[in-house]
């Protein structure tokens, strides 16, 4: 049988990235070359699992500044963003997940949410990058008034349909819903 | 639920191992000749390098008129300590001896050097090990060998082949002190326990030992030298040999590997650090039985062995490749039929293992069985 592997052997180049890239301030020589010994376990161990909350806070590091240099990881093409099933699995819980690759990615449009499966891909949800200059506009789902977050992402939780999202006066589109939901980012 | 196999340890293998000669090399030995371990099976001659005096200087001379002063003809041999330059001058005479023994190459008259190429230096080189010789290759100056061995494989590798003798300088989770790297140890492949780190290597390589066998290797020292963290990739050597046998970081040199090293302590051994493998040669004359019954494949580029997937089986031993208890060896006691959701938010399977002090849980992607 073939070997078992796991997300991390899919993230090409992992071993290119410097602590730097990864913890904010690395002032701690012995940090760094923690971090450093992590990576190359994970490159190569890659169907390892945390067992600690501080190990996978460094996962979620690595797999943010990786989609910081390679944003077309999850998002190869316009309009959507993909994430495997295996993803999910090993970053749970999946809105953190989202959130994060979301954060990630500087989106010019609207992008679906999509998990990929064996058996095919769902819908999952619809990512929305602030689209007005306005200030303060209103935002109505499906004619219901809906209150945001300010200066941030707010997440809005759905059915797994189709809405009509209304922003101010002039943008009106039809967005899905479902597991993650809307997430709106009002981030200028 | 499954687990990865990756070979660390095959014994008794037979295995094959070039031996090689530098210089201008004259091999002894033939295609099927059976040879013990203190046989000569090659000489060579070697030239160490070159020096240089600048005698224009000493004699205060136009580099462009140097060489007449010179008392031994260019191409000719001088040894240490005779005449190579006289000058009379008013205040009486200036001369310059050989530093070395030497041919005299050449001589420089733009910047007055004189160039002296080493004597070559006349070295055997004996089996090392009981074998049949498998090839001959007199361009190359190489024997390959056909002899029984262990051999062991790690996971970070630097460096290409190399030989010496095994020694054993501290226990597998120890980490070792700079200092105890001595000159007596040089040529020589250490086992140095939990880590190899920068202070250490930069003594192995001033001393001139060999190789270097330890638990790990920081991710930053092995980066500096290979480029990057990925430790597939063939790196550069850098005068010495390295094998970590577990991961990057300290770590203790598993078990398996741990007992092979012992029985094999002061005895002549191989390591090549772009195949991640050591070659430990059995000294024993019984192995030519072993060695005449058996013919391997023509193709003589050796590569790594294939790591699997199996089923996780009660019973069967294990290393855990994961915090915590990374490094730790066990048998495989119960296997949870309930996922368990970790700190980490994870759900997965658990195992419990027995490991040589204590029983512990591990979750089942973190160990891989030992073959």
């Amino acid at each position: 049988m073939p070997k078992l592997s796991g997300v991390f052997e899919e993230l090409q180049g992992l071993g290119k990235l410097v602590p730097q890239d990864i913890l904010k301030k690395v002032e701690d020589k012995s940090e760094a070359s923690s971090l450093e010994n992590f990576i190359g376990n994970r490159l190569l161990y890659p169907q390892t699992v945390s067992v600690s909350v501080q190990d996978q806070k460094t996962d979620f590091a690595i797999l943010k500044a990786y989609i910081l240099k390679n944003p077309n990881f999850f998002y190869p093409s316009g309009g959507k963003v993909t994430i495997s099933k295996e993803f999910f699995e090993r970053f749970p819980p999946p809105v953190k997940l989202v959130t994060l690759i979301v954060r990630s990615i500087n989106f010019s449009e609207q992008a679906l949410l999509v998990r990929k499966e064996e058996s095919g891909e769902d819908i999952i949800g619809t990512f929305v990058p602030w689209p007005t200059q306005e200030k303060d506009p209103q935002v109505f789902l499906d004619g219901q008034k809906i209150q945001l977050k300010k200066n941030s992402l707010s997440k809005i939780n759905t059915d797994p349909k189709q809405y009509e999202l209304k922003i101010g006066e002039n943008f009106i589109k039809s967005v899905w819903g479902g597991e993650i939901g809307i997430i709106i980012s009002k981030k200028n | 639920m499954n687990a990865n196999i990756r070979p660390r340890v095959k014994q008794n293998q037979v295995s094959r191992i070039k031996r090689r000669l530098w210089g201008k090399a004259q091999i002894i030995v033939s295609k099927g000749q059976e040879i013990e371990p203190q046989d000569i099976i090659g000489r060579s001659s070697v030239s160490a390098g070159f020096t240089t005096i600048n005698i224009a200087k000493i004699l205060r001379v136009e580099p462009q008129s140097g060489e007449k002063y010179l008392k031994r003809e260019i191409g000719k041999i001088i040894y240490k300590g005779e005449l190579l330059a006289f000058k009379k001058t008013i205040l009486g005479q200036k001369t310059i001896v050989s530093p070395t023994d030497a041919e005299i190459d050449r001589y420089d008259s733009k910047s007055g050097e004189v160039w002296f190429k080493f004597l070559p230096k006349e070295t055997s080189l004996i089996s090392g090990v009981y074998g049949i010789v498998d090839m001959v290759d007199k361009e190359e100056g190489s024997v390959t060998i056909k002899t029984l061995a262990s051999e062991i494989y790690g996971v970070v590798g630097l460096g290409k082949e190399r030989e010496g003798v095994l020694e054993i300088i501290s226990q597998p989770s120890q980490l070792v002190n700079p200092q105890a790297i001595t000159q007596n140890l040089r040529q020589h492949i250490l086992v140095l326990g939990s880590l190899v780190f920068d202070e250490n290597l930069r003594q192995a390589i001033d001393v001139g030992v060999s190789g270097i066998i330890a638990g790990g290797i920081n991710g930053s020292d092995f980066k500096s030298i290979a480029g990057s963290l990925n430790p597939f990739l063939n790196t550069e050597d850098i005068g010495i040999t390295v094998l970590a046998t577990e991961g990057f970081g300290s770590l203790p040199i598993g078990s398996d590997i741990y007992e092979v090293l012992k029985k094999h302590n002061e005895r002549y051994m191989f390591i090549d650090g772009s195949k991640k493998k050591v070659i430990l040669p059995e000294i024993s004359p019984d192995s030519m039985m072993v060695l005449r019954k058996t013919a391997l494949p023509q193709t003589l580029e050796d590569t790594e062995p294939e790591i699997k997937m199996d089923t996780i089986k009660e019973g069967i031993k294990v290393r855990i490749i994961w915090h915590p208890y990374m490094g730790y060896q066990g048998k495989v006691l119960t296997i949870d039929q309930q996922p368990t959701s970790l700190p980490s938010g994870i759900s997965t399977y658990l195992l419990t293992i027995e490991t040589a002090n204590q029983k512990i849980k591990v979750p089942y992607p973190n160990v891989e069985i030992l073959g």
